[in-house]
């Protein structure tokens, strides 16, 4: 089935619109998790309607105050962060943010993660028929905590355990992002498949580090971080299109886009919307730029809707947006 | 009106003052004016990925003209003085919270080093507000002292220390401060202070301040992702335990407010930079 029906920008134009796994986007630019926060920031900058989605911070059922500074170092196409989830917790989270942001009426994807598989379900059951959210996306690959996090993403079976239990604990779509420290990510996509994932999220930050060579030691405080940026574009395209060519699932493309160019790339490979991360913190009307230059290069190149475009890349024999098992398009 | 701005600001003048620093002149009327004594803007150098906060070093509304005086730190701020009058420079903003008005007494300004870049704009508006403003300004040696003539021109009464006593009291400002706190104190009690610089100065000053009675500001540094409060990137410890965020609820902080020892610790090695400017 082809799914991507709707309205573009503008009569005329092409047809941004597209369906990730039921929730409707008016175009397929989301901003990725921990690069936007709960929005409020964002909202001074631009209007927030212009995006296909938000994914909000990664939320945990408690309060965490983040990992110790430094955060943040610069690379030479990117940036490492140890941020840790620092985020206030789901129930403020219910009570403070999402009422906030469901006044935009974009679709709101609230990225959780736990340290135990009990908790990101209870973490999804809370969050089930509050009204403003439209999905969750199960972060099982976040590098930058103790417990939990990667811990999961990094091994198929716990995958499959907590997207189990997740689903288990709510009705809303599943987005499950993944992260690209394995080596096989196909294997860990086709878990998360199996356990009832609607969606898969490529990819996380890579772990890396930096060294302060005055003090001797590790620069960042937690000693490693993520690397994201232009520096793991080539990496995170990879993984798309490879998983894009296994798994019957919609993918998000994410991972060093900073141009609507980048976004098309992602489209071609095989994914069916992007998110923008790093792009935000270097300008912050980068995401509503992206949107504006991928419509114009779909224009340009007279395409009628995205839709058209997704998998593209994968060339002829290959399997084709629509065809299924196995399509790089929409279930 | 929107409160921050993005703007592609176009370089009147980039001129070095010191070694190592240079002040960076830019038509930017967005900015101008918005921006609040103390506030920040982040500017993009071409060069690296992630933009450089720098403080206000002039707010003028009327010319549409901010500017910047910055130290050679590393590559990026390297690049910023290199730019030439014409050059384009992206620039966001104003981020933070600036430092408190205080009218009426004294406010105390204490700076090292480049340290005293917010600090014009803080004097005018004080001066303005009819507060007498002292400074106590610190720095390696004389050729370091920056911006004396800017804080006198726009009002302040000056005091310098160097280390090697090539220039006004030889010391640094925690040599100078107690005396300067003693008259200030006999003079009119209820005064205030500032303070701005590298963070070991920072416990410094604040040791003395508490001792003195004096209340004081801190404006604190972190290495920053976005600036404007999303990425959660410019934490640093705060002194009931758990973070502050320099770009959201600082960078001027209560200096009780912040683990001051905690921030010192995490700028250690910061020395003076690498010089080399290029202005
Ligand atoms: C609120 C605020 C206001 C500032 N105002 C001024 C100013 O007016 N004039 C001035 O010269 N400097 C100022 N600084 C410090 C200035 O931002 C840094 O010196 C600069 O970012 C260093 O960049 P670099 O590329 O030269 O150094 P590099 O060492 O190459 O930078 C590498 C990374 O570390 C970060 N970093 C390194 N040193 C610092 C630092 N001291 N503070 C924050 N991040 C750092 C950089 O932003 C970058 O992400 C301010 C810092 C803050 C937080
Ligand atoms: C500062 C920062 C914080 C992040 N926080 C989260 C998070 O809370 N949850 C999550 O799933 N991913 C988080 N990420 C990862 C991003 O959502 C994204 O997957 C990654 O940065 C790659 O995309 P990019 O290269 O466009 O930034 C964070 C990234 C950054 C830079
Ligand atoms: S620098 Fe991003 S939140 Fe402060």
């Amino acid at each position: 089935m082809h799914e991507g029906q709707g309205t573009g920008v503008g009569g005329g134009g092409p047809d941004l619109s597209v369906n990730l796994a039921g929730i409707r986007l008016a175009n397929p630019v989301l901003v990725a998790s921990g690069t936007f926060g709960y929005g409020r920031e964002m909202a001074r900058w631009f209007d927030l309607r212009l995006l296909g989605g938000i994914i909000t911070k990664g939320t945990t059922l408690a309060a965490r105050p983040g990992n110790p500074p430094p955060r943040i170092a610069e690379t030479p196409a990117g940036l490492l962060n140890s941020i840790g989830l620092e985020n206030p917790g789901v129930d403020a989270v219910i009570g403070e943010e999402i009422p906030f942001l469901r006044q935009f009426g974009v679709p709101v994807i609230v990225n959780i993660a736990g340290e135990t598989v009990e908790e990101y379900a209870t973490v999804a059951a809370k969050l089930e028929g509050v009204e403003g959210v439209s999905g969750l996306e199960v972060n099982v690959s976040c590098p930058n905590v103790r417990a939990g996090g990667m811990v999961f993403g990094t091994d198929p079976a716990a995958t499959a355990a907590v997207v189990k239990a997740v689903r288990a604990a709510t009705s809303l779509p599943l987005l499950v992002k993944l992260t690209p420290n394995v080596t096989d990510i196909v294997e860990v996509a086709r878990a998360a498949q199996e356990a009832g994932a609607d969606a898969l999220t490529l990819v996380n930050t890579l772990k890396g580090m930096a060294i302060d060579v005055q003090l001797r030691r590790p620069l960042l405080g937690a000693v490693t971080g993520g690397l994201s940026g232009p520096a793991i574009k080539p990496v995170a395209l990879r993984m798309v299109w490879e998983v894009a060519g296994a798994v019957n699932l919609p993918i998000v493309g994410c991972g060093g886009i900073m141009s609507g160019r980048d976004a098309v790339e992602f489209l071609l490979a095989g994914a069916s919307a992007v998110a923008v991360g790093s792009a935000t913190l270097v300008n912050p009307l980068a995401a509503p730029r992206v949107v504006r230059e991928m419509a114009a290069w779909l224009a340009e190149e007279g395409f009628a809707g995205v839709s058209e475009v997704v998998g593209m890349a994968r060339g002829p024999g290959a399997l084709r947006p629509g065809d299924a098992p196995g399509g790089g398009g929409p279930a | 009106m929107k409160e921050w701005v993005e703007e592609d600001g176009r370089v009147l003048t980039c001129a070095e003052v010191a070694p190592g620093h240079g002040c960076i002149e830019v038509l930017a009327p967005g900015l101008a004016a918005r921006a609040l004594p103390g506030q920040f803007a982040m500017a993009r150098s071409g060069t690296r990925f992630l933009a450089r906060p720098l403080s206000f070093f002039d707010i003028d509304p009327g010319r549409g003209v901010v500017a910047f005086l910055v130290r050679a730190a590393g590559e990026g701020t390297r690049a910023l003085l290199c730019l030439r009058p014409g050059d384009g420079l992206g620039l966001a903003g104003p981020f933070g919270n600036g430092f408190p008005l205080v009218s009426g007494g004294t406010l105390l300004l204490v700076a090292g080093g480049v340290g005293v870049a917010p600090f014009p704009p803080v004097v005018r508006r004080a001066t303005a507000a009819g507060t007498g403003v002292r400074v106590v300004l610190g720095a390696r040696t004389a050729a370091l002292l920056l911006a004396t003539a800017q804080l006198r021109d726009a009002g302040a009464e000056v005091v310098t220390c160097t280390e090697d006593g090539s220039g006004g009291v030889r010391g640094t400002v925690s040599d100078a401060l107690p005396g300067v706190l003693r008259d200030l104190l006999a003079g009119a009690p209820g005064g205030c202070a500032f303070a701005c610089g590298p963070p070991a100065m920072l416990v410094a000053v604040a040791r003395l301040c508490e001792e003195a009675g004096v209340p004081l500001y801190v404006s604190l540094e972190a290495r920053m992702g976005c600036g404007f409060g999303v990425c959660r990137g410019c934490a640093v410890p705060a002194a009931a335990g758990g973070y502050l965020h320099v770009c959201q609820d600082g960078p001027v902080f209560p200096a009780r407010a912040a683990d001051l020892g905690g921030v010192a610790r995490l700028w250690e090695h910061a020395g003076d930079g690498d010089g080399g400017g290029c202005a």
